[in-house]
């Protein structure tokens, strides 16, 4: 059935057609409109029986109560302490635990002259230069997989390709294990549907997220799910790491969708974040 | 009925740390956030947690309200991304069982149902409906908001609202029809 038919059927079972002359005809004419027009019937008397629903005093001065607790709590106006897996805490402490063992790992290895060499390289490197060369091992790796990507018209087969090149040659972040089981998570939600969910396309149009998926070389995948607004679900109590970006996920066009690849492309910048396989 | 620039002050007092003109924004959405919320959820603690949580993250994000919509309608947004993300929680616990509420024979959980404003069946036939459609028409038929408006709220455009609506009226038809079978 044509839009403007449906349009039609619906706008003479809300009673809001002046002319209801050729609505009538088309029902008149197909069963199928027929059909549509009584659902469109049911369902609209079934919902006009909504009463109007209000909070109880009890449940409003609840709702007062529990929110200025929360509020003049000690997270107040704090969305990353309240929000953050108890984990992000203990992430400085593991950063550093893991220079010291590279370093006593370093040491051993070089032993007698060599350990000289190894201090005076190691005493200049610090924790953030350790994770930086880190990062670039791991982006090197991506790239190495976006290639073959290139070569072969197919994804890497990695389940975490969580900073692959864009465009420009620019990389993401390395995945933190939170990201990727998000990620993962995700892509079984969308797996396990059927209509593609535009969560909330925030400032971006329909049209900048399709040209942000061929942009990073997904042109024959379909979308399934928008999410402009991540940090919202960490408002809401989800447990979305810090890193988590705006973004579309999509799946190749024609594949069965509860064993498709997912691809996460990241809205803002057009690179790929993560591939679900 | 507040203007923009109403809208624009009383946000800038929140921002400012204003905890009068909070109490005056919630006092003015608390109603309809809280009757969005049941309708979605069908729960009446589930749906005062969401609202709850709908107007914590007003809070935390007064002073990214870019003025783009209507206050209100930017504050129902939030409670809709809100109740998304509580039904997505409860779908991945898989362990919930069907809201007890929506058993007949249970006369107290009845009065529940009764108390979300809607008859027993009917709301066991929109639950039973994909969660895109049952906002869509949630929003337009049971809460009376016009087309544009849940077009801003669920961010897609007004053609995809209006078939979503068709579609959800639809699915909710068939899904009374076999009940009543």
């Amino acid at each position: 059935m044509r839009d403007h038919d449906l349009e039609l059927i619906a706008a003479l079972a809300e009673g809001r057609l002046e002319d209801e002359s050729e609505a009538h005809a088309l029902i008149a004419s197909s069963e199928e409109a027929k059909a549509e027009f009584e659902a469109q019937k049911l369902a609209l008397s079934a919902l006009s029986g909504a009463s109007p629903v209000t909070m109880t005093e009890n449940e409003r001065s609840a709702l007062h109560r529990d929110l200025w607790t929360e509020l003049r709590g000690p997270a107040a106006g704090s969305v990353s302490s309240r929000t953050n897996p108890w984990y992000y805490r203990w992430m400085p402490v593991a950063a550093v635990m893991f220079v010291l063992f590279g370093l006593v790992a370093v040491l051993n290895q070089s032993g007698g002259d060599g350990m000289e060499a190894a201090q005076d390289q190691t005493a200049g490197l610090s924790a953030s230069d350790t994770t930086s060369a880190m990062a670039e091992e791991f982006a090197g790796d991506d790239a190495d997989a976006d290639e073959t990507r290139g070569e072969t018209g197919a994804i890497a087969p990695t389940s975490t390709m969580a900073a692959a090149d864009s465009g420009d040659g620019s990389t993401a972040e390395p995945p933190s294990s939170a990201a990727t089981a998000f990620y993962s998570a995700e892509a079984d939600e969308i797996r396990s549907g059927e209509e593609p969910v535009y969560r909330s396309l925030g400032d971006f149009s329909t049209t900048e997220v399709e040209e942000c998926l061929q942009q990073a070389g997904f042109d024959d995948y379909e979308v399934r799910e928008v999410n402009a607004t991540p940090d919202q679900n960490i408002e809401n109590g989800e447990e979305v790491p810090e890193e988590a970006v705006p973004y579309v996920a999509a799946t190749p066009f024609g594949d069965a969708l509860d064993s498709a690849a997912v691809v996460f492309v990241a809205l803002e910048t057009c690179e790929v974040i993560h591939v679900d396989q | 009925m507040t203007t923009p620039a109403q809208d624009a002050e009383l946000l800038a007092r929140v921002v400012d740390g204003d905890h009068d003109a909070f109490t005056q924004m919630m006092r003015a959405h608390e109603d309809r956030v809280f009757s969005v919320c049941l309708r979605i959820m069908g729960n009446r603690e589930l749906a005062l947690d969401a609202t709850q949580e709908t107007f914590l993250t007003t809070f935390r994000k007064a002073s990214q309200f870019k003025g783009n919509s209507a206050l209100g309608t930017w504050i129902y947004r939030i409670a809709v991304n809100t109740c998304y993300d509580q039904l997505r929680k409860q779908k991945r616990r898989k362990t919930d069982p069907m809201p007890e509420h929506l058993d007949p024979t249970d006369y107290s959980a009845e009065d529940a149902v009764h108390a979300a404003g809607l008859r027993p069946e009917i709301q066991r036939a929109l639950a039973a409906i994909p969660e895109d459609f049952r906002m869509a028409v949630i929003l337009s038929d049971i809460e009376g908001m016009g087309l544009p408006e849940v077009a801003e709220i669920l961010e897609i455009p007004v053609g995809t609202v209006k078939s979503r609506v068709f579609r959800g009226r639809r699915l909710l038809a068939g899904e009374l029809g076999n009940q009543s079978v």
